[in-house]
């Protein structure tokens, strides 16, 4: 079997493993984080709606936005490599798993940048 | 194999012929929630984009996300997140911290927490005490 | 008591596909699922084909599929099985070749991958066998009790899928040796077992270990090798 592999090429699939548990936990710590920023972030500056205006005072924060330029790059790592998994238990041939891999790597960077310029665009407040 | 419908199937006809144990179970499950996941983050990325078309364009997409529906989908997506965390959380205790030696007391007592969490987060949602939209 | 047991019958020469046939016979509780299987082929059909040779769980060659579970035959009671239901198939993810025999060469090719036999050139001591400390032999305690009967790889969904993975069976065979102090081949076992399809292919569902008749806990032992990769590798 051909050995195809999805970002960083490693040669059995170790590294993909180890990874898809640092994320997974990386991923969670930041949900905590970001369900607490999102629903108790009004007990520390008074109760905000979720809005236009809100969101872009947060983005203004450059802590803000690296926060979330790591949880977008780290959850789509997660859940793309996580699909790819599913993937290849159903799909052998080799041919079905290069176009297989090439999807999930397109789709995922074309994700990964497009969050990046949400993130950094310089809105006006 | 025999005895199969279509021959889609076939990849899965072994599964539902087979007993269901609760780690074959749990597995499936962290499947299924991850799959929705990730369907969620395309979606949720999408929406957050309108952030460039401006304030209006922006409110319009939050006012739909304060619907009954999406409020029902919101405590789904919850409950789906809980139970693909927590399960992640035992198979990482499986790779790393011998916990095969007792994965299916493991699997039970971080489902009990993920439903006493899930009470508690739908509870305060309901309430309104927080903001509900994501 | 009188049961019946649903058998999937397939006779290549005669049946195009496999088919279900009962047998109903009376049978004491305490009776194996394998004495039954006996009793039918001695008493009403000869051909009723299956494997069987020591009938107390050493040997191996009894597993197959009861009650949608593979188990060992000879080590399932009538009484068991609470609800009165009798469905005995051959293994999962194997090719069978007559009603409840499977063939096992895919098996064994995976088995001898991973070098399952004792590797150690230096001459042992002149007035002893290789000592090792009860510790040592602790560490092996529980793989060494393999049977090779087919139960936790015929059971592993990854298996069905794969059918290049190594599987449960090897892959406890390889952790078998590989921590054994007594042997010196570990690197190059853990070279072939550390592969898409050999160690990271397992998602640890753990059916090998309900399948298990000798109760070995199978996921742990791959996990504890995938450690062991991993612990070299950086």
């Amino acid at each position: 079997m051909g050995v195809i592999v999805k970002q960083g090429g490693s040669d059995s699939g170790h590294w993909l493993w180890f990874l898809q548990r640092i994320t997974g936990v990386g991923v969670l710590a930041i949900i905590i984080i970001h369900w607490f920023l999102q629903h108790f972030s009004h007990y520390i500056a008074g109760v905000q709606p979720i809005d236009y205006a809100t969101v872009i005072q947060r983005l203004t924060l450059p802590e803000y936005r690296v926060l979330y330029s790591l949880f977008l790059i780290l959850a789509l790592f997660h859940g793309f490599h996580g699909l790819w998994m599913i993937g290849r238990d159903y799909l052998h041939a080799k041919w079905s798993q290069i176009c297989l891999a090439t999807v999930l790597i397109s789709v995922s960077s074309t994700l990964v940048i497009w969050g990046l310029i949400i993130l950094f665009s310089p809105y006006s407040v | 194999m025999d005895g199969i419908k279509y021959k889609w199937m076939a990849p899965f006809s072994e599964h539902f012929r087979y007993r269901f144990h609760t780690g074959m179970v749990a597995w499936g499950a962290h499947r299924l929630t991850g799959i929705g996941i990730v369907i969620f983050i395309v979606v949720h990325i999408w929406s957050i984009s309108h952030l460039g078309s401006g304030a209006d364009s922006f409110n319009t997409v939050m006012a739909l996300y304060n619907t009954p529906l999406f409020k029902v989908g919101e405590i789904i997506l919850y409950g789906t997140i809980l139970f693909h965390a927590l399960n992640g959380l035992r198979i990482i205790s499986v790779d790393f911290f011998g916990g095969a030696r007792y994965h299916k007391k493991l699997f039970w007592g971080l489902m009990a927490v993920g439903v006493i969490l899930f009470l508690i987060g739908v509870w305060t949602m309901l309430n309104r005490a927080i903001p509900m939209n994501v | 008591m009188e049961i019946v047991l649903q058998i999937r019958r397939f006779n290549p020469e005669k049946d195009k596909k496999p088919f279900w046939q009962p047998f109903r016979i009376n049978a004491d509780p305490t009776w194996k699922m394998l004495d039954c299987l006996m009793h039918i082929k001695n008493e009403m059909d000869g051909t009723l084909t299956f494997r069987k040779s020591c009938a107390h769980g050493i040997c191996g060659s009894d597993a197959m599929k009861i009650n949608g579970k593979s188990t060992l035959a000879c080590q399932r009671l009538v009484r068991d099985y609470k609800a009165g239901k009798f469905v005995i198939e051959p293994l999962p993810g194997f090719p069978v070749i007559k009603d409840l025999v499977v063939d096992f060469d895919c098996f064994f090719d995976k088995l001898r991958k991973v070098l399952p036999w004792f590797i150690n050139d230096d001459p042992a001591p002149a007035d002893s066998e290789r000592i090792q400390s009860p510790e040592q032999a602790e560490k092996i305690l529980e793989s060494v009790k393999c049977i090779l009967c087919g139960s936790c790889t015929s059971s592993c969904p990854s298996a069905w899928m794969n059918a290049d993975y190594l599987g449960p069976a090897a892959l406890l065979k390889a952790y078998r040796f590989i921590a054994d102090s007594r042997d010196r081949a570990a690197g190059e076992r853990i070279r072939i077992v550390n592969d898409h399809d050999g160690a990271w292919r397992c998602h640890t569902i753990f059916n090998c270990v309900e399948a298990c008749p000798k109760e070995i806990n199978v996921t742990d032992h791959i996990a504890r090798l995938r450690l062991e990769i991993f612990s070299r590798k950086i």
